[in-house]
């Protein structure tokens, strides 16, 4: 079988991982061969050893200059192991490639992710705990957990935290959900790590203040780390969740960067809160990649997903044309009553977990 | 009502034409949205075009979605925005609603 190609270092996690479900090799070529620093960063080659390890009979070529790898995908094995994550990115931008995986293992999931647990552009502890893993619920999977052991703030890090799905499904279920949930309460983490404890209570206030707006129950909790579990630097941050009754929930976080207040982030993320759900419907777009990848993978029925026009962006097209590429399924999007929205359609490929054929 | 079945057929097809930049794509289904009565050949002319090769530095795998900066999200949520998003919420919202 050859190589499907792709190009360029966009997507470089979900291109693997889905290549992984496919069963199918790709190349990736140019990865960077522009820059003055081409090739790999140091973070994509420990996602690399990450996917070889989780999986059994993986192969995996890197040219010279480090700007073309060969990945021929084995079959996923899961297992437990400790993952050591290098400071250039957090422990989210490794835990969530390995939850497209997890539940289509042979055996279940139990990785020990260390390193910095937090940052500015990846998947915190909170958006994964309240973001990512109540999206697999829908889609079947149960008894995912993240326990946070240590937190550890960038740059030095010092976390600790352990990622256990215990649920092993065939595929996902049919998603068809076609209707716009209502958000019942927000709720929300504010932590913090070897700074004062005033400091969340000053997020706290700050996003309080613009959320009052909004008339529905807002509960943000105070969680403050000291001592040895609480990382090598001081860090602070603010994750909150928008939650309907019917278990959607949209998200926004940040984490305090030099500079920057409590009072800051407390706004910011209250903010980014109220546009993420202005432009979303059942699904926020950080979510939205991991609930069309299961709906791709999903049975081979036709699954439904309302979207709100305001979702389709490039990201989402470069990922519609990746699956197309390694799936060969394409997503049809119709027009829905409302006319912000779209409903995605999508056939699912038929997957089937390896390890649960005979049934 | 010809010009929605057109709409949508479009959007499929533009997303899955290959050599057509995304943003590109986008912009063109967006303008349609706009202006009902644009010229399809139009779009054909600029089908085939040059890739993009600028080198770029932007990390193009992140979990955290585009925000615009926060003075401009502050002006966009006044009073009457967060009242017109209010019937996203389970709240003392101006419809009332029986649906779950």
């Amino acid at each position: 079988m050859s190589a499907i190609p792709f190009q360029g270092h966009r997507n470089f996690r979900i291109r693997l991982v889905l290549a992984t479900l496919a069963g199918k090799p790709i190349k990736i070529t140019k990865i960077r061969s522009d820059d003055l620093n081409p090739g790999l960063r140091d973070h994509e080659v420990s996602f690399l050893r990450l996917l070889e390890a989780v999986t059994n009979g993986s192969i995996i070529k890197i040219s010279y200059t480090g700007t073309t790898i060969e990945y021929s995908p084995g079959i996923i094995i899961g297992g437990s192991l400790t993952h050591n994550c290098p400071p250039t990115k957090p422990v989210g931008y490794f835990i969530e490639p390995m939850l497209y995986l997890a539940p289509f293992s042979k055996t279940k999931f139990s990785i020990v992710f260390k390193g910095i647990t937090s940052s500015k552009e990846d998947a915190g502890l909170e958006a994964i705990k309240w973001g990512l893993l109540p999206v697999m619920e829908k889609f079947g999977v149960r008894e995912a957990a993240l326990h946070t052991l240590k937190r550890g703030a960038p740059p030095n890090g010092g976390g600790e935290v352990h990622l256990k799905v215990d649920h092993l499904i065939p595929q996902p279920l049919t998603m068809h959900a076609l209707e716009m949930p209502k958000i019942a309460a927000i709720r929300g983490v504010a932590y913090c790590t070897r700074v004062s404890p005033s400091i969340v209570n000053r997020m706290i206030d700050a996003a309080r203040g613009v959320l009052r707006g909004v008339g529905v129950e807002v509960n943000i909790t105070a969680d403050v780390w000291r001592g040895e579990n609480s990382g090598k630097s001081p860090g602070f941050g603010l994750t909150l969740v928008a939650e309907s009754k019917k278990g959607w929930r949209f998200i926004a976080e940040d984490i305090g960067g030099p500079g920057e207040v409590p009072e800051d982030i407390g706004v910011k993320v209250a903010y980014e809160l109220l546009e993420e759900i202005s432009k979303s419907a059942v699904v926020g777009r950080n979510q939205l990649q991991l609930a069309l990848c299961y709906m791709v993978i999903g049975k081979e029925d036709i699954g439904r997903l309302l979207l709100n026009k305001e979702q389709i962006d490039e990201n989402m097209i470069y990922l519609l044309r990746d699956i197309k590429k390694l799936f060969g399924t394409e997503v049809y999007f119709k027009d829905d009553d409302n006319e912000n929205c779209l409903v995605a359609t999508v056939k699912g490929v038929g997957f089937t977990n390896s390890s649960k054929k005979i049934a | 009502l010809r010009g929605s079945a057109q709409r949508k057929w479009n959007l499929s097809k533009l997303i899955y034409t290959e050599g057509l930049e995304p943003g590109e794509a986008l912009r063109k289904w967006k303008q349609e949205e706009e202006e009902e009565e644009e010229n399809i050949e139009d779009d054909e002319d600029d089908f085939f075009q040059k890739k993009e090769t600028a080198a770029s530095n932007a990390d193009l795998d992140t979990f955290v979605p585009f925000f615009d900066d926060l003075q401009t999200l502050k002006e966009k949520f006044t009073t009457e925005a967060i009242e017109a998003l209010k019937s996203r919420f389970f709240a003392v919202s101006k419809k009332p609603s029986g649906e779950a």
